[in-house]
């Protein structure tokens, strides 16, 4: 009986360091580098929600977002090194991450859902990047970009 | 009282006041959004209204019956209805803010909606006409039959069958053109349009920038018109008060009748123009600086410290100052 308690704290404490070794905002923020730095814009495309954010701008058709994806990729534009600074909800002050507007402050209030993350990361060429991502059960959904800066 | 003057605006809209337009076909991806911000696909028989804007994608297209006016609205389109005051009349509005849309009237009857793009305005005396709204704001009108008059910059020019011509953001129209129908390739001008704004940055934000400035200063224009107006209807409206009294009910009526209603239709008129520009400028906004913007950052993503990006950059931020403290008052929620 005990060598089994022994085991299953064994176990439990095992399974505790392997969730620990990586959050889901850094597992959010590695799946979404490694799109870009694998170019796969097409996936990224279909994982930014419309209307999607980039910097101060409201996307609203779905062809932009498609060419913003496919062009910062031609343009050579990668992730390298990614570390995650901060990953926080999203909420009412959020916006001001990305542009002190009525149109982002809006923006935020009516199509970013509350479960949504704000991700900041850096990456090894000293760049910041901001992503505002929602995870749903297998699926991610991308709602904003902002960077590098 | 600006968020008061935009909800008093959008009521008539819900209501139906302008003349609605009908969706009598549709195919591939078309969107309807509507004035109080809800976005729906468009079927067949759903009513477009004031404020209320199309938006075709790749595969998308759209024909609308606007009593008389058939409107067959291309891919890749954006398309909003709206509503101007003009010699104490109001207007329609049909603002073709990027793509093409053909028109085809069945009928003139001389009250027809004027046609906007971003660069020009075009009051209507033909029959079958094409509108081109370019990625840079630039506009192509081609006439298959009847008249066009084509207006920018305080310079008309009148176009018969089988002409044509094109208007720069910020300028008068060019010379017209003889085209044969169907012969212009919208597709390949609009490519010509962007290698041109891609070859110059500062020069092509700087001019639409000059375009939100004339918004700016039409919706100021208005604004204080409507403002003045306001502040002399609250004192007639007291005074009427004072009449009805000291003179009775009858002696108020004839008040009413006389100074407060037309004081009123004055100041609902400069309204609608402040709404009316205020949206516009949106659409200037969202759809043709805001799409340059996306072009020159991943365009020089890999190379932000580059002169002529810096200064466009410098630029676009003075464009988004002006919007944000002009125009943004003028608009709500259900805008964005």
């Amino acid at each position: 009986m005990k060598r089994l308690l022994t085991l299953l704290v064994v176990a439990l404490l095992l399974s505790s360091c392997a969730t620990m070794k990586m959050s889901k905002d850094e597992k959010d923020l590695y799946y979404i580098s490694d799109l870009i730095n694998s170019g796969d814009d097409a996936y990224l495309a279909k994982m930014s929600q419309l209307p999607f954010l980039v910097d101060q701008e409201i996307i609203v058709l779905e062809k932009d977002v498609a060419s913003f994806w496919a062009n910062i990729i031609k343009a050579g534009f990668s992730v390298e090194n990614p570390v995650l600074e901060s990953g926080l909800p999203v909420d009412e002050t959020t916006y001001l991450e990305f542009y002190d507007s009525m149109e982002v402050e809006t923006f935020f209030k009516k199509y970013v859902p509350a479960k949504a993350r704000l991700l900041e990361l850096s990456t090894g060429e000293g760049q910041r990047i901001l992503l505002v991502v929602e995870k749903k059960w297998l699926s991610r959904k991308l709602y904003a970009f902002k960077g590098p800066f | 009282m600006k968020k008061l003057l935009i909800l008093m605006l959008m009521l008539p809209a819900a209501t139906g006041f302008a003349t609605p337009a009908d969706v009598v076909y549709t195919e591939g991806d078309a969107i309807i959004r509507y004035s109080d911000g809800e976005e729906m696909e468009a079927y067949i028989g759903d009513v477009m209204d004031t404020g209320d804007t199309v938006t075709t994608g790749l595969d998308g297209f759209l024909e609308l019956d606007r009593q008389g006016v058939v409107l067959k609205i291309n891919p890749e389109t954006v398309f909003t209805l709206l509503e101007r005051e003009a010699d104490q009349q109001k207007t329609d509005v049909l603002n073709v803010v990027l793509g093409s849309i053909k028109f085809r009237y069945d009928r003139i009857t001389g009250n027809e909606p004027k046609i906007q793009t971003i660069s020009c305005v075009a009051g209507v005396r033909g029959t079958e006409f094409t509108v081109f709204s370019a990625v840079d704001g630039s506009s192509l009108i081609v006439v298959d039959q009847g008249e066009v008059a084509v207006e920018a910059e305080g310079r008309t020019v009148a176009l018969g069958g089988e002409e044509g011509v094109e208007v720069a953001p910020g300028r008068a129209p060019g010379e017209k053109f003889t085209v044969k129908r169907d012969q212009i390739d919208y597709s390949a001008w609009n490519d010509d349009k962007l290698e041109a704004l891609l070859a110059d940055p500062v020069g092509s934000i700087a001019s639409l920038h000059d375009r939100l400035q004339n918004y700016i200063g039409e919706v100021d224009d208005y604004y204080a018109l409507f403002s003045d107006l306001k502040a002399r209807l609250d004192t007639e409206i007291e005074k009427q008060k004072q009449i009805a009294s000291s003179q009775g009910e009858e002696a108020a009526k004839k008040y009413f009748n006389d100074t407060v209603f037309p004081l009123t239709l004055q100041a609902g008129t400069s309204g609608v123009n402040v709404r009316f520009f205020s949206l516009a400028a949106l659409s200037l906004r969202r759809y043709i600086s805001g799409r340059m913007y996306l072009s020159f950052k991943t365009r020089y993503i890999m190379n932000r410290s580059d002169a002529v990006y810096t200064a466009f950059l410098e630029r676009y931020q003075a464009l988004l100052e002006d919007f944000e403290a002009s125009i943004v008052p003028h608009l709500v929620e259900a805008d964005i």
